[in-house]
């Protein structure tokens, strides 16, 4: 008895003295509050609303609101408001099952029925959503057949939404306060169906400009800053910690010219190899397709060769074509150095480009041509390239029904080939961030995930 | 037919293969015409790019029509080692012979077939573009890279399993004592007499817990002596088997061993979640990696390498666990779930790991070892696919090093089955 007694002692001895040496060591802590600088003045949250679905806004709807589905990190589809899906065998009729259980950040519960009245009133042509069998099953009824609906589902654009006083999300995070265009303090959901996160909050200033000085500044005050290719290389020579992603953000002349020719001309006239090397100081890559060799895997398919018998059949006849007006976002110096780069090689062919910056891009009346970049897209190439036509509002049909990679190929090269959008660099998403962010992870898209991340208390 | 590449295939192998590569990615199969197929060497009948190449040369003549003559280019756009890429060369050759497909100089052939290895987010992406004068067909496959999922070398050693346990409810994980099972379910820790797998139990305890549970719920049991630690998401029992099962439980941080035996190895493991946060702990603290699923430790001494199943998909070794510890190689697709098991086999330090598929269908467990060179450190298969009729659900290394729990789900019986599982040396 006095031996079994001594025993066990020894054996609790053990593990307790393991366990107390391991309590004493970091371990994820939770609480705290993640001070983030945005460089987008952000007028609204709700990612469903009718206004441009920018990069920032985006990035804070992965943070508020969940969607049926999400995408992992190497494309694959996964579960998220809706628990399991099926289709029919010509992939028109899609059933979603919802996970039961999931509150909205005002207290309501998720239904059916919910998801039914938010995709209603998007009143979108491309399907029909009823309830099926039970409250929890959402059946969509597509016009054409959509071969990865569950993929395009994934996206920030059909967040589910309760649009009660304010947008309400089931997401990690819910809407403390807000001042629109300043900041955006969210507070941990603690009722979260994946777990709360971490963090007790996140505190986002936005609109503020970011030129060196200020980024100095801000180190000591903030955990995470958004930072542009120039401040991320100064910061990286600088030993500060900087996150770069897989270059994913498309920088592409949109066009609204209706002159197929002059759109292709232009395309075709662009050095982008020189863009990419002198002005982004190699930081992505040079863009010929609209998603990224390594999302996709067939972008090498996708070479520019030089035809001079096509360009010169395009020069002889535009040679009398009216000058044509580019825009560019001023608030990066870049776009500017881009825009004067396409002017000189738009002369170089005999075209004459007028570029002048404007602030709100999209609402330019009086662009042919618009410098723009495009939201870095999930890991999933069908969403992804759905994103892009609808970002672009180019037809997006071949890519819905696109049903493996040689479809979607196809349908990528005829987006090109209507030379509505040209692709001229693909470009990682850039940050810095406190040494105190632990549990940071790159995501290829440049997506944060900020609901894993914890804060250690030493800087 | 007498094969003549530009690059030898000992060329290829040699230590000047990277800037060989670098300078020209693309490698041409320049192949003469006549001879005979009997002087070149017959790919590995198991080698892992069989099937696609296969595949994609099937879809390619389907389109194209399945041209008499054809060149061959193939370039390397994933970076495949250099005997992957002799392997897959390999491999479009016997498919194409076996489609009767001759390859012939340039300007005696009907078609130029092209194939791009390609990688993208998903895995590998390989491409045919087949030219017949103006027109061009693209077919494409895409795949899950098996060069870091599998290898394909011979079986060495045979994998056994005996089974210990066999009951309706899921079992999380179970401890082996001298006469007895102890087993850890979801609500319950329970005592079962060892050796007889259909018994009941003799006694169970319920774990007290205010937290709900996670989907996919894990959880661990150390024991020693007659004393055990269970651990689950946000939960730690202490307990006693013997004179009387007894356990006590609390709400709980802190981190899960991560070996049996080896106390002062651990992890946090995430609260309601089915993964390690990827903070360690014990000696291994004040480093982080990935989130994982599971880890493990091949060897005992200085030379013992960590293994953790990422979250993410990919595995990663390390040499070094330390402040910020970089992985000698990650790899994808070894799975979820592993355990390590010492033997007298081989390197006497095998990988255990489970096999494809998701937790409705049928799964195995095949055991790898771990290549001794630092820069390579590649999987090696050293056993047969050990079947299960259902899915692995869980998978430790057990306190005798030289076997490993798993559990699976039956899903024709509707149960739940612990497996102890062993190797032996030799076929």
């Amino acid at each position: 008895m006095k031996r079994t007694a001594f025993r066990l002692l020894a054996a609790a001895s053990l593990w307790l003295v393991a366990l107390g040496a391991a309590s004493a060591e970091e371990r994820p802590r939770y609480g705290g509050t993640l001070r983030v600088q945005m460089k987008e003045a952000v007028l609204s949250f709700d990612p469903t609303d009718d206004k441009e679905l920018t990069a920032a806004r985006t990035r804070l709807a992965f943070l508020i609101f969940d969607r049926l589905t999400q995408i992992d990190d190497q494309g694959r589809v996964r579960p998220q408001l809706a628990w399991s899906w099926t289709s029919d065998a010509e992939h028109k009729t899609w059933r979603f099952t919802l996970r039961s259980g999931v509150l909205f950040h005002d207290g309501t519960q998720l239904s059916g029925a919910h998801v039914v009245g938010h995709f209603a009133r998007a009143n979108d042509p491309r399907w029909q959503v009823r309830l099926g069998n039970g409250p929890q099953v959402v059946v969509f009824e597509c016009a054409n057949p959509i071969y990865d609906l569950p993929a395009i589902l994934a996206s920030p654009r059909y967040s589910v939404v309760l649009h009660a006083e304010k947008p309400e999300g089931t997401g990690p995070f819910r809407v403390e306060s807000w001042q629109p265009g300043r900041q955006l303090l969210l507070a941990a959901n603690l009722d979260y169906f994946e777990g709360r996160p971490y963090l007790d909050a996140v505190d986002i200033q936005m609109g503020n400009s970011l030129r060196d000085q200020v980024i100095d500044a801000r180190l000591d005050r903030d955990e995470l800053l958004e930072v542009d290719i120039e401040q991320a290389l100064r910061l990286q020579s600088a030993r500060q910690r900087v996150d770069t992603s897989s270059p994913s953000r498309l920088l592409a002349l949109v066009f609204r010219t209706q002159n197929p020719a002059l759109r292709e001309l232009l395309a075709r006239s662009i050095d982008r190899n020189a863009i990419h090397a002198a002005i982004l100081k190699k930081s992505g890559s040079p863009a010929v397709s609209l998603l990224p060799q390594w999302l996709t895997g067939y972008a090498v398919l996708m070479n520019d060769v030089p035809d001079p018998a096509r360009l010169q059949k395009l020069r002889s006849d535009l040679s009398k074509a009216a000058p044509l007006y580019l825009a560019f976002d001023p608030s990066d110096p870049l776009n500017k150095a881009i825009a004067d780069r396409i002017a000189v090689n738009a002369r170089d062919v005999g075209l004459t480009v007028q570029v002048f910056g404007e602030k709100n891009l999209s609402a330019s009346s009086r662009a042919d041509a618009l410098l723009f970049t495009f939201p870095a897209p999930s890991a999933n190439s069908t969403q992804a390239l759905i994103e892009l036509a609808e970002a672009a509002q180019v037809d997006q049909n071949d890519v819905l029904s696109a049903g493996s990679p040689e479809d979607l190929f196809v349908a990528e090269d005829s987006l090109l080939g209507a030379y509505r959008v040209a692709p001229i660099a693909h470009l990682p998403v850039t940050v810095w961030l406190s040494t105190r962010i632990r549990n940071w992870k790159t995501l290829p898209e440049g997506r944060w995930r900020l609901e894993q991340v914890w804060l250690d208390s030493v800087k | 037919m007498r094969y003549t590449s530009l690059l030898h295939p000992m060329f290829l192998q040699s230590r000047f293969l990277p800037s060989v590569r670098r300078l020209a990615a693309t490698v041409f199969m320049l192949l003469s015409v006549g001879g005979s197929a009997d002087a070149q060497s017959s790919p590995a009948p198991d080698s892992p790019w069989s099937r696609p190449a296969h595949d994609l040369l099937t879809k390619a003549l389907d389109k194209a029509g399945s041209p008499s003559t054809v060149t061959i280019d193939v370039e390397n756009r994933s970076a495949l080692s250099s005997s992957d890429l002799q392997s897959i060369r390999q491999a479009f050759d016997n498919e194409l012979r076996a489609a009767k497909v001759k390859v012939v100089r340039m300007e005696s052939a009907l078609s130029e077939m092209k194939f791009i290895l390609s990688r993208n987010a998903r895995g590998l992406l390989w491409i045919a573009q087949v030219k017949q004068g103006t027109s061009e067909q693209v077919s494409m496959l895409e795949f899950v890279d098996p060069s870091n999922a599998r290898s394909a070398s011979p079986a060495l050693f045979q994998l056994q399993r005996s089974l210990l346990l066999s009951r309706t409810s899921p079992m999380l994980d179970v401890a082996v004592g001298d006469n007895y099972l102890l087993v850890l379910g979801s609500e319950q820790l329970s005592l079962y007499p060892r050796d007889s797998p259909g018994a009941s139990p003799m006694a169970s305890v319920f774990i007290s817990h205010l937290n709900i549970w996670p989907r996919d719920l894990r959880g661990r049991l150390f024991t020693s002596g007659d004393t055990f630690a269970a651990y689950l998401p946000g939960v730690r029992c202490r307990g006693t088997v013997r004179p009387a099962l007894m356990a006590q439980c609390s709400e709980s941080d802190d981190p899960w061993p991560l070996l049996p035996g080896d106390p002062s190895a651990s992890a946090f493991f995430s609260s309601g979640r089915n993964h390690y946060s990827g903070v360690l702990a014990g000696n291994l603290s004040a480093a982080s990696v990935p989130a994982f699923f599971s880890a493990t430790r091949l060897g005992d001494s200085d030379g013992a390498v960590w293994l953790f199943a990422g979250t993410d998909g990919f595995t990663r070794l390390y040499i070094r666990i330390e402040k910020s510890p970089q992985p000698v190689r990650t790899v994808a697709s070894l799975g979820s779930d592993m355990a390590a098991l010492q033997t007298n086999c081989g390197s006497r330090w095998q990988l255990l790991v489970t096999g494809d598929g998701d937790e409705s269908s049928p799964d195995t467990l095949q055991a790898f070892e771990i290549a001794s060179e630092i820069k390579d450190r590649a999987a090696a298969v050293v056993s047969d696919k050990l079947s299960f009729s259902g899915p692995v659900t869980a998978l430790w290394s057990a306190p005798d090093p030289s076997r490993a729990i798993a559990i699976t789900r039956n899903p024709g019986k509707d149960t739940y089955e612990a497996h102890s599982v062993s190797l032996t040396c030799g076929r």
